[in-house]
Order: structure tokens, then sequence, then C-alpha cells
């Protein structure tokens, strides 16, 4: 039995002035998804049914993913990074143009499986260089921040919502509600183990009609507590992941949680760590070969998760805010940059290596000395917004105009 | 009526919080072994811009906010009076001391000494503050402590400190603006390294400068090892320049993303602070003559003399940027943003920046026209508390201990509590620091990891931070139920008790309205009453 929150009615409430505008300026208020969307938008009938379910991983601190997605054939690639490039022997590879970096065995498998596609030379037109700035222009899904303030998701949440919604269409593993969700009540869980009324002590245990009713008013405050009490209700019974590695118990719970008939539609996690300003490492000992052995392992385990489970309509996607300088900077490490790749895993992902790649001469990096951006970061997300999520582009990316890319279908 | 919320959602700074295991560090070198680390850790997200001087679109000045947010009810929820507002917004958390003070004395009085508590007995304090010997340490006895491994690791020793002032310091105001620019300057604590820069940088830098000038505090800032070593300009040099720290120091630091500088500004800026770099053997400031690039250049405008020392050109232009304009609207836009409300009013902001710059960047001006400023009045009850600031207000209310502990288990547990509500002193793994709107920080699951806190430290559940509610039980005796819940609610919230507040305690502790409970009923009943009132929906502002 799928919980009900009546979204319809919070929305219109919370749009309505009084203590609501007096707490205004927040996110996400249902507010501001009315103001945005639901007010203007038609009232959809019935449950949205999507064709599937996304995991859309970050990583943040701007990957180097020169150093992840190697152009191993390309010259260029070895005069501008004379110590930190990945040497083309040690590279597992992909189409004869690009390999992975040796420590991502478990994603080259998939690849080879035509389970994995990468799309290269993505980004946002934008091309900022502040993490802060990049990261949110990328969740928000725009070339600038949308006065709408909403995500992405958060955006195509809006547009499908429906009366009987589950509060579990969109959920991110942690704590804090990603940019990428703003706009939808979403939740933020750390760990199933952990999430439900009690503690340490107990002394919340008892707690949960008092809550229920003093959280009884109409602001977000009130709102965010009633459905903190609906999901403890429900995950109460689920088993949790018990891995110590923080890391893989987050992948495990995303699992569990996505078996569950609780109604996920988009979980977001983040990784982070990317930053990688100096002493990057060689291909097979430091920071680099470490962080990509990591994720690798992170993302190979959660497919096979997946598949122990039978969840075929799980589709995974790995972004980051900006690739790095191709040029290496003085510190043995690289500077914030522009192009990057994307990844696209397991679910509806076709394979292959997709987007335009113009190599790394001086005439292709300009005077930015960066990957340029030929295929925009928002197609990559509107193929899934498309085969995964039942959505409209031209709603989710508002001012864009998608063009398949063929990283799902 | 506008509705304000929606043009709210895309004027914000930062929103994007992190827990202390930061999964999402922007870490310059090595900031975290793992991508997610710790015990409890949480998946911790980490983005946003700082666009804090973006805005665009501005809600109306005059916009009226009705001073007490009405419950559904009918009973006013959060207290207006204006003695408690500027407490509650101004100090950690209200105690009766402090209203008994501002009755006493009148606001002003009450802010005047908060704004110069030299005169202030702190001997209580010190005493506690004594047994965390690393504060006081220079960089190379901590490196000998750490390195012998006595004592608790010394960014343990920081953190408790933290509590410890937020609690019991009376320098409150002091102690405010100190977070304020520990996190508008952030250096976090995520490795060993860091750590021991970082408590000097705490006592040299932040504390010696919260409630000065921030010119001095941004030289001092620009000197730092902690924040050297941190965004990298210490190893920046005229054979290679690192942009790290002039980009965040012009973006994030002053004058803001929006504050007239370019990419070919980031460069000249990390050219001038070339050579600015730590001693080895010392672990102290150094300028390094042979690192610096000598050559001209000019930044926003401003042009390096062609004479006098280069090092002190830095200096100077460190001085010329912290009085722009722009570095006084960013940083007062956010000083307002952290005091008073999530959106600040721009006319307050314009008087703040206006007492900036006529009282050379000092920051005891800009706080007295914020608090003189009609938006502050009519701010009551807005801000909703981040968590550091929720658990520091419910320990205030309750009375509560901490104890300098020494002990390991006691302080990772401690932590990795605070770590699943996202926000561990000095943890925040990017520049920009823990962010401070609603929107970052409200939602289910955080709600839910609140109450279980909040109801754990009321339970006694920690030995670092003691709660001894049995006194709190003992002045209920001999009340009815109807008089123990207003003497709760007036305690702990500084209110009378709405209807909601009586029908959650009866509910809560089993006392009946109308009769008087017995010793042993309140005493049963007491934790459940607290928590109750402490973890509220009104609870979660100020």
């Amino acid at each position: 039995m799928a919980l009900r929150l009546n979204r319809r009615n919070l929305l219109k409430a919370g749009a309505v002035g009084g203590a609501a505008a007096a707490l205004a300026g927040t996110l996400p208020s249902p507010a501001g998804a009315a103001g945005a969307a639901g007010a203007a938008g038609a009232p959809t009938l019935g449950r949205h049914n999507p064709p599937g379910r996304l995991v859309a991983v970050f990583l943040r601190g701007g990957q180097d993913h020169l150093s992840a997605t190697v152009p191993y054939t390309d010259a260029d690639y070895y005069d501008r990074r004379p110590r930190i490039a990945v040497p083309d022997g040690a590279v597992l590879d992909l189409d004869g143009r690009f390999g992975f970096h040796p420590a991502m065995t478990g994603l080259h498998s998939l690849y080879r499986d035509r389970r994995l596609s990468l799309a290269v030379a993505t980004g946002n037109p934008a091309g900022d260089r502040s993490h802060f700035f990049a990261q949110d222009l990328v969740e928000h899904g725009d070339v600038r921040i949308p006065d709408d303030g909403l995500g992405w998701l958060g955006r195509h949440l809006g547009r499908t919502e429906t009366d009987d919604a589950s509060p579990f269409r969109g959920l991110t593993l942690g704590n804090h509600v990603t940019a990428s969700l703003r706009g939808h009540p979403a939740l933020g869980i750390a760990a199933i183990r952990s999430f439900g009324l009690g503690g340490a002590s107990g002394a919340t245990t008892g707690l949960g009609s008092t809550y229920r009713a003093g959280y009884g008013h109409d602001r977000p405050v009130d709102m965010f507590g009633r459905q903190a009490l609906d999901a403890a209700e429900q995950i109460a019974t689920l088993d949790a992941a018990s891995d110590p590695d923080p890391l893989a118990r987050g992948f495990a719970d995303t699992a569990i949680l996505l078996e569950a008939d609780i109604g996920i539609e988009a979980v977001t996690v983040d990784m982070g760590g990317w930053d990688t300003h100096a002493q990057q490492g060689t291909h097979d000992r430091g920071e680099m070969a470490d962080l990509l052995g990591t994720m690798d392992a992170a993302l190979s385990d959660f497919q096979a998760d997946l598949d122990r489970r039978g969840l075929v309509d799980v589709t995974t996607v790995v972004m980051t805010e900006f690739g790095r300088r191709v040029l290496e900077n003085g510190a043995g490490g690289s500077d914030h940059g522009w192009g990057s790749a994307m990844l696209v895993m397991g679910g509806a992902a076709t394979g292959g290596v997709h987007g335009e790649w113009r190599g790394l001469s001086d005439d292709a990096t300009g005077e930015r000395g960066d990957v340029p951006v030929t295929t925009d970061g928002r197609d990559v997300l509107g193929d899934l917004v498309v085969d995964v999520l039942g959505g409209d582009p031209s709603e989710v990316f508002p001012g864009h105009s998608w063009k398949r890319v063929g990283v799902t279908a | 009526m506008e509705d304000t919320a929606d043009r709210s959602l895309g004027i914000e700074e930062d929103v994007t919080p992190s827990s202390s295991n930061a999964v999402a560090t922007l870490g310059r070198r090595r900031l975290l072994r793992h991508s997610w680390v710790g015990a409890a850790a949480p998946l911790v997200t980490l983005g946003g811009a700082a666009i804090a001087t973006g805005c665009e679109e501005r809600p109306p000045e005059g916009k009226p906010v009705p001073k007490s947010p009405e419950g559904a009810l009918g009973a006013s929820t959060v207290s207006d009076d204006p003695g408690r507002h500027l407490v509650a917004r101004l100090t950690y958390g209200v105690t009766a001391t402090d209203l008994a003070t501002v009755e006493r004395d009148g606001r002003s009085a009450w802010l005047e000494a908060q704004l110069d508590p030299s005169g202030m007995d702190t001997s209580d304090l010190d005493a506690k503050l004594g047994q965390l010997p690393a504060l006081a340490m220079s960089t190379s006895e901590l490196q000998t402590a750490h390195s012998t491994g006595s004592g608790a690791p010394v960014a343990a020793q920081l953190k408790l400190a933290w509590f410890i002032r937020a609690v019991h310091s009376p320098a409150q105001i002091f102690e405010r603006m100190v977070e304020f620019f520990s996190d508008h300057l952030n250096v976090p604590t995520v490795n060993r390294r860091l750590s021991l820069l970082k408590i000097v940088d705490d006592r040299e830098v932040v504390r010696r400068h919260a409630l000065g000038r921030f010119d001095d505090l941004l030289v001092a800032s620009a000197r730092s090892p902690a924040m050297l070593l941190y965004l990298d300009n210490a190893t920046s040099s005229v054979r290679g320049i690192n942009e790290n720290y002039s980009r965040e120091l012009l973006e994030l630091h002053t004058v803001g993303r929006d504050g007239g500088y370019d990419e070919a500004d980031v460069v000249s800026l990390a050219r001038l602070l070339t050579g600015w770099t730590i001693d080895r053997s010392t672990g102290e400031f150094r300028f390094v003559a042979r690192d610096h690039d000598a050559g001209a250049l000019s930044v926003m405008g401003w042009q390096r003399p062609s004479a006098g020392d280069p090092f002190d050109h830095g200096v100077e232009f460190l001085r010329w940027l912290a009085m722009q304009p722009a570095t006084a609207t960013h940083v007062c836009t956010k000083l307002a943003r952290r005091f008073v409300a999530d959106e600040p009013s721009p006319d307050m902001v314009d008087a703040m920046a206006a007492a900036w710059s006529a009282n050379d960047s000092s920051i005891a001006p800009v706080i007295r026209s914020m608090v003189d400023h009609g938006a502050f009045e009519r701010s009551v009850g807005a801000k909703f508390q981040r968590p550091l600031d929720h658990v520091a207000a419910a320990l205030r209310a309750l009375d509560a201990d901490v104890r300098p502990s020494n002990d390991l288990g006691q302080l990772a547990e401690l932590h990795d509590a605070l770590a699943t509500l996202g926000q561990v002193p000095f943890e925040w793994p990017a520049p920009n620091g823990y962010p401070d709107v609603e929107g970052a920080w409200l939602n289910a699951g955080a709600l839910l990891n609140r109450w279980n806190l909040v109801g754990d430290l009321a339970a006694g559940a920690s030995e670092v931070i003691r709660v001894d509610l049995g006194a709190i039980a003992a002045g209920l005796r001999g009340m009815t139920s109807d008089e123990a819940v207003a003497a709760l609610a007036q305690r702990l919230l500084n209110r009378a008790p709405s209807e909601m507040d009586r029908r959650a305690l009866a509910t809560a502790t089993g006392w009946r309205p109308g009769s008087s409970p017995t010793p042993d009923q309140i005493d049963d009943g007491i934790t459940a009453a607290v928590v109750t009132l402490l973890t509220s929906a009104d609870a979660q502002y100020r």
C-alpha cells in the first residue's frame, strides 16, 4: 500500500499568503512548485507511470574525465600532460579512440556487455569555472540560474505531480536534498537503518502522534514534519544495509529502496573528492587512481546488486560540474576546465561512445585551453527524461531545444 | 498578494549543506580518503552557487510581515517581544539571565556590553577551556602534541570548544561573529595538517578580529598558514601560479561573483600573492621574494605601485579590496542573512554597507545599523535554525553543562550524532562555509534527525553534554498541569503555551489537564514534556 500525501492540497495551501509567506524565501516549499508549475500546468489525472527509474550520481569537484575516459590515440593528450597522462599501454580500450583508466575494470566490463553508454565532450554551454555556480547550472538544467529556481528533477516531478503521488517520488540518499530536486518536497534519507523515531535513547519513540498533532499547520515545516512521520512508518518495514563502508552502504540502501514498492522515480546520490588541483598521481598510484577505483567499485557493485534484485528498469547516470583543463598544472594536477564526459549505466543504456570529439589541438581547445563542449549535457539528460522518467525535455530544460544523443532507448 | 516564495527561489546563496563527512568535498588535495567517510556518515550533497550578490529580483520593501506568525488555533506562536527577539537572534539561545538583563538595562545597553566584551567575567568559561590545551598552543607545540598523541585529537578540542563557548560564554555576540567569519573564511579541519593550522587560524585570525575591522581580518586570513595551505596559495609561485585562492578571495571573501572582476583579474591577483607561503620549519607565515612575481599588474583597476616593497603591495591591495562597496554589500548581505532573514531587506543591507564604509570596515557599527533597522524587528520567527543553532539553543534553555571531555569514545559519539544533522563545527569542506537559508536545511529527514538528537540530549544520552532534567522537574512540583505546562513553555520557548502545546503535552506526558501531577508523574513525564517543546515546529525557528 503506497502512502498518500495529498499534494494538490498542500501545494495550494502553501501558495496562500499568511504564515507561509512570512516564512517564505525557502525551498523546497510547495509554494514554489505551485507557483512555477502546478498552478500553470493542467493537473495530471491518475498516477504518473514512468518507463523506469533514475539514479543520478553527481561527482562533486569537477572530475578529470581525461584521466577516466582517456583519448589514448591523441598525441596532443600526451604532449599537454607529460606527467599525469594515463599511458596508452595501461588503458582499457573502449572503441579504439578512448579507453578507461586501468582502475575502471567493473565499468569496462559493463561497457563490453553493452550496458554502459558514454557521452564525451559534454557539459554546460555557460562554461563557468566556479564549482558552486557550475554545479548549480547543471542541477538547475540551465545556462543561468533560472527564475523559477527549480532543479531539473524538481521541474520534472512538479510537471508530473498527481493527487495520489507517493512521498518518495524523488529522494536524495543523504541528509540534504540536492539542488536538482529543488521545487519538489523530496526526502533526504541518510541510511535506512537510522531513519525513524527513537534515536539512541528512544526518547522520541512514543512521540509520533504528538508530532503529527504538533506539526499540524500548513507551513513548509509542518508539511515536512508529517512527511517525515509517513516516511518513517513505511521505511521501518524495510531491511537496512549494514556495510561499514558508507559508500557501499549508501548504494546498497538505494537498491533496497528501489526494490521496495514505495513509488520512487528518481534518486540523487553524491560522490565527492574530485577537485584534483595537485598531485593526482600516476595511473597506478595516487589520488586519481584511488578515486576512480572507488567510483568503479561503487557503481559496478551497485549494478550487480540491481541485477540480483531483478531491477531491470533502473538506469544510472553519472555527471560532474565540469572537466579539467587539458594542460596539466605545475603541481601535478589539473585546474577547472569545461567539457567533461557522462556515463549511463544499466536499464535503458544502449552502450557505445556518443558525442562529437574534436581532439585536443590548439584549434580545438581554443583560448580556454579546455575540451570544448560539443554536446550539451541537457541533451544527454533529455534522453533519460524521455526514456526513463517519462517526461518532456522541453518542460524540464526551459529555453533548451533537446536533440537526442542516443545514450538510452 | 504576490507569492514571495516564488521569487525567492532564484535568489539564494549556496543552499547545499554537507555533513561533516562530506561526500561532496571540493577539497583541495586529499581532503578525504574516501568519498564518504565516518561511521554514521550520511550521504552528503554539496553544490550550489554563492550568488549572494546576484539578486535580480528582490522582495518589495515594506512588505508587511506578521510579527508573530499565528498558529491555526489562534494562539501566538513565536513571541514578538523585542528584547527576546534581539537576544534570540544575536545569541545562541535565550536564557532567563539575558532576558532579565535586557529588561533591567534596556536593549541598547545590553547590545553595547556585548559589542565590547572585554570587561566580562569569563572565569568559569576559562576554567573549562583551560582543560583543552590545544587551544592555546603554537604551531610547533601542536605538531608535537599531535605526533605524541597526547590529549584528545586537536581537531576534537577545537570542535568541543565551539560547544562550550556557544553554551557557556557570556560574550555571545562575539561567539556568533566568530562563527560567521569561520563560515565566511572557511578552512575545514578535514585532515591532520589543516586541523593543526586551523586551531591557530581560529585564535590568531578569526577570534582576534571578529568584532574588529574586516580589512584587518582579511589581511590576517591571507597570511594564515591554514588558508595558504587550504586554497593552495602556499604553492603558488612565479614559476607556476595557482589561481585557487585568488579566485575564492574575490568570489567568496570579498566582492562576490558580480563584484566587477574577470578571469584576468583572478590571474593578476594570483601573481600579486605569489610568495605568500608557509615557512617549512616553523609552520608560520613567510614571504619568499624568490617565489614572488614582482612584475607590473593591475587588478580590477587597482595598479601595482612601481616602487615599494612587493609584499606591502599585496597588503595594500587587500585593504583596498576590503573597502570596496561591492565587498561591503556582499558581506553585509551575508550578515543580514545570518541574523535577520534569508532574503534580507536591500534597504537594510545598504544601511549596513554605509556603516561599513563610514567606519573603515569595522564590524560593530555594522551590527548596530542592522539592529536599528526596522526590518530587524519585523523578522520575528523568520529564521529557520541551522542544526548547531537549534542544538545550542536547546542546551542553553536546559541549562546544560558541556564538559571539556578528553574521552575519545564520548567525543566520537557526539561527533557522529552531529554529523547526522549535517553540521559539525569546522567541517564544511568547501570554501564557502555552511549555507544559511531554510531551503538548505529543512526537509523531512532533517526534522527526524533533529527530533532524535534533541531527544537523546534531553534524555541524558551524552556524557559530554550533561543535561539534568531533575532540577527542572523539581521546580514543577506542586503545580497544576496547566501551571507546569506554562512554566515549561516559558522556560524553553520564552512564551505562553499555545493550545497546540497544551494538547501535545497532555498526550506526551499523561499529565491530565485540571489535575496536579504527583512528583512521580512529573518525573516520569518530564523528558517527554521537554522534548516535545524543544522539538516543536516553532522551536525550529528563532
